[in-house]
């Protein structure tokens, strides 16, 4: 719905990877050059300055199908491999830890604070490579520049664009389970306590006017919930507070990264209409798939430095998650290991409607070339 | 006062949006078909008898989709309502494309109108939302340049006109109620909090209720009061034909998602993004008070919907963002 929700998902989905991942290398003790060079060139990749001038422009979100295959490519910008288990994992974590984030903000607005919070990380995670972090700030600027002035009605709107991107995703994280915030239906918590949003008041109070417009009388009722009031405005500056902590790093290495539980079960039937988008997605979306497939390229450290990172706590886990894990069809995802240049049938017929399309496509568009030029 | 009794499944889960709870009654034939907007769809439930009765009751699905023809994708829907003329009761959905009128059991669209150049702000998405029926056989549509456009319906066929495009709003329409098709007055909701009270059938602005840049994200009508629920969790209530406050309730802790009014008895009920819904008893004095009758907590649900689902208050439903029923609630 809303055109401005498109770089605000790509940003949080990839902050909350980043989190993972430096958590994982680290409990796998990969060398902190190695894993350093990974963080580096992901956040680089990521934040492409040109790929970032056409994330902005206005536009509809990606369809579930096209933001997984962009995290797939992502997550492989650097010497660092997952196998197809691991990569779901990631995803699913990624995913649910963003959702947790849109469904508890206390205002839609607090969206662009959860946003800063993920930027704030990710100018840390690349402190000592000037030119990455200079595309850090870049993307900064561009978020302020796009969205301080937005209203509270058009926050409201991206926050309804973003909870409907993550309908029916109930995958239970063991890391919100152990915290209580997520109950084992995989729905979360939702507190009737706590801070308010910066202009609401306590509920429980009735004031009545007169016909002077003067207040004659106030009443109180029982509320039923045990609120604090409100929080202050949180602030958009460089190393401002935020106020919340909402999209910060909630991994560390006595909470690590587990292995979530088996998908749940209760999840709902998924929709015949799961993959509807509005026409004016497509042509962006083959056009960013259409790069992400033809122009792979082997990195450039070579074969020997390559390493893989599990996102499980064991080989075992891994495996067994692989063989747990449906086929790609029914999973609704397309998965695409471009670097054997094996198409799923679906995305086949995706690539084919794409040389209709790209027949009007102008040459400016060339999105995803540009994830690759950063390497 | 009031416990949990039935659950109506859906065939889809909600979509997170307000009014996201539509309610027909058909007396005379015992129906209650119940609307409900999952992304690019609209779930109709049909139940036959109360609902709240005992034993098993059959449902009766259908999904309307909103989309072209021609066009193998949807848009995403924003609203669904049923207005009711003088001689007819359509289905009204909005959605980023457009206005599409159907008959009351959604089968077959009576009439669709395709959201212009008029009503496209650039770099801004385009939608239509607030729906809302007067005049006998007109039905008020808002849309996200704060444009409503009023549509007037013939009393059979397909034959149906934009015949007035009202002017006064600058930024999206929220939501818009009327005294029904026997009143001349529209109320018109946007996302900077304010709201216009106008009267037909050639609608001036008779009254304008200044925000506080807050969306005001639902209104009702009940006499001559303009009640309204705001994103920062008040309620409050103005003079229609003055646009003075009368009261202000610190309702809810979040985002109000819904409000729904019974005209008989004065009951309001407001459902909201806290999880909470609760029920108030409108009073006309001189101004018109308030007082809390009843909150209900629908543990870890967003309410996206809420509606009495009785003329006298005694039942009310609710629905929730990513859930998959319709949750009603009984008087003891």
């Amino acid at each position: 719905m809303s055109l401005r929700t498109l770089p605000l998902l790509f940003i949080n989905l990839g902050g909350e990877m980043m989190y993972i991942l430096d958590q994982r290398l680290r409990a796998q003790n990969i060398p902190p050059d190695k894993a350093k060079k990974v963080l580096h060139d992901i956040v680089g990749t990521m934040f492409n300055r040109r790929f970032m001038d056409e994330l902005f422009k206005p536009q509809e979100a990606y369809s579930k199908k096209a933001m997984r295959t962009v995290f797939d490519r992502l997550a492989h910008a650097s010497i660092m491999r997952l196998n197809s288990a691991s990569m779901d994992k990631l995803y699913d974590l990624m995913t649910m830890a963003f959702k947790y984030q849109v469904s508890l903000c206390l205002r839609p607005s607090d969206i662009m604070l959860v946003t800063l919070n993920h930027m704030d990380a990710l100018r840390t995670f690349v402190e000592e490579a000037p030119a990455i972090k200079a595309q850090v700030d870049n993307v900064f600027r561009l978020l302020i520049t796009n969205y301080s002035e937005l209203s509270q009605g058009e926050f409201h709107l991206i926050r309804q664009t973003l909870l409907g991107f993550f309908q029916d995703m109930h995958i239970r994280v063991s890391i919100f389970l152990k915290d209580k915030v997520q109950n084992t239906n995989g729905r979360f918590v939702l507190p009737c306590s706590g801070p308010l949003p910066f202009g609401a008041e306590i509920p429980g109070t009735i004031r009545l006017y007169n016909a002077d417009g003067n207040m004659s009388k106030s009443v109180n009722f029982p509320s039923g919930g045990t609120y604090s009031g409100p929080v202050k405005e949180g602030s958009t500056e460089i190393r401002g507070d935020r106020v919340t902590k909402l999209g910060t790093n909630m991994y560390s290495l006595s909470r690590p990264v587990e292995a979530s539980l088996p998908r749940s079960k209760v999840t709902a039937a998924p929709s015949d209409l799961e993959s509807n988008n509005p026409d004016p997605v497509a042509k962006a979306e083959l056009n960013l798939l259409a790069h992400l497939m033809g122009g792979i390229k082997e990195s450039k450290a070579g074969q020997k430095s390559e390493f893989r990172l599990n996102l499980f706590s064991t080989d075992e886990e891994e495996e067994q998650a692989a063989a747990m894990r449906p086929p790609d069809e029914s999973y609704n995802v397309v998965n695409i290991d471009a670097s054997k240049k094996q198409q799923s049938e679906e995305l086949s017929k995706i690539m084919g409607d794409f040389h209709i399309e790209s027949s009007e496509a102008n040459a400016d568009d060339d999105l995803l070339e540009l994830m690759d030029s950063a390497y | 006062m009031y416990s949990k009794s039935k659950t109506i499944p859906l065939r889809g889960s909600a979509s997170a949006l307000c009014n996201n709870l539509a309610l027909n009654r058909i007396p005379e034939k015992n129906l209650t078909t119940h609307a409900v907007v999952h992304r690019s769809a609209v779930n109709l439930v049909t139940v036959s008898g109360p609902v709240t009765g005992e034993g098993q009751q059959n449902f009766h699905h259908r999904q309307v989709t909103c989309r072209e023809a021609g066009q193998h994708t949807g848009s995403m829907v924003l609203q669904a309502k049923w207005c009711q003329l003088a001689t007819r009761n359509l289905l009204v959905i909005t959605s980023q494309k457009g206005v599409q009128i159907f008959e009351q059991d959604g089968a077959i669209m009576v009439f669709w109108h395709a959201l212009g150049a008029a009503e496209s702000v650039s770099g801004y998405s385009t939608f239509a939302r607030g729906v809302a029926p007067v005049a006998g056989n007109l039905i008020c549509v808002g849309t996200s340049s704060g444009n409503v456009l009023c549509f007037n319906i013939p009393p059979k066929g397909p034959n149906v006109t934009l015949t007035e495009t009202m002017k006064g709003h600058s930024s999206a329409i929220t939501d818009i109620t009327s005294t029904g098709h026997t009143g001349d007055t529209v109320v018109t909701a946007d996302d900077s909090g304010n709201i216009i009270v106008w009267k037909g059938p050639k609608f001036v602005e008779v009254t304008r209720i200044s925000g506080s840049r807050n969306p005001a994200c639902c209104v009702c009508l009940w006499k001559d009061t303009v009640i309204a629920a705001y994103s920062t969790g008040h309620i409050r209530l103005f003079g229609a034909e003055t646009g003075n406050i009368h009261a202000e309730v610190c309702a809810h802790a979040r985002w109000i998602s819904s409000l729904d009014m019974l005209p008989e008895s004065g009951l309001l009920i407001s459902a909201s993004e806290d999880s909470y819904a609760r029920i108030w008893q409108l009073k006309k004095g001189y101004t018109t008070e308030v007082e809390h009758v009843h909150s209900e907590c629908v543990t870890d649900i967003q309410l996206c919907g809420g509606k009495f689902t009785s003329p006298d208050g005694k039942a009310f439903a609710v629905t929730g963002y990513d859930t998959n029923e319709i949750i009603y609630y009984v008087q003891n």
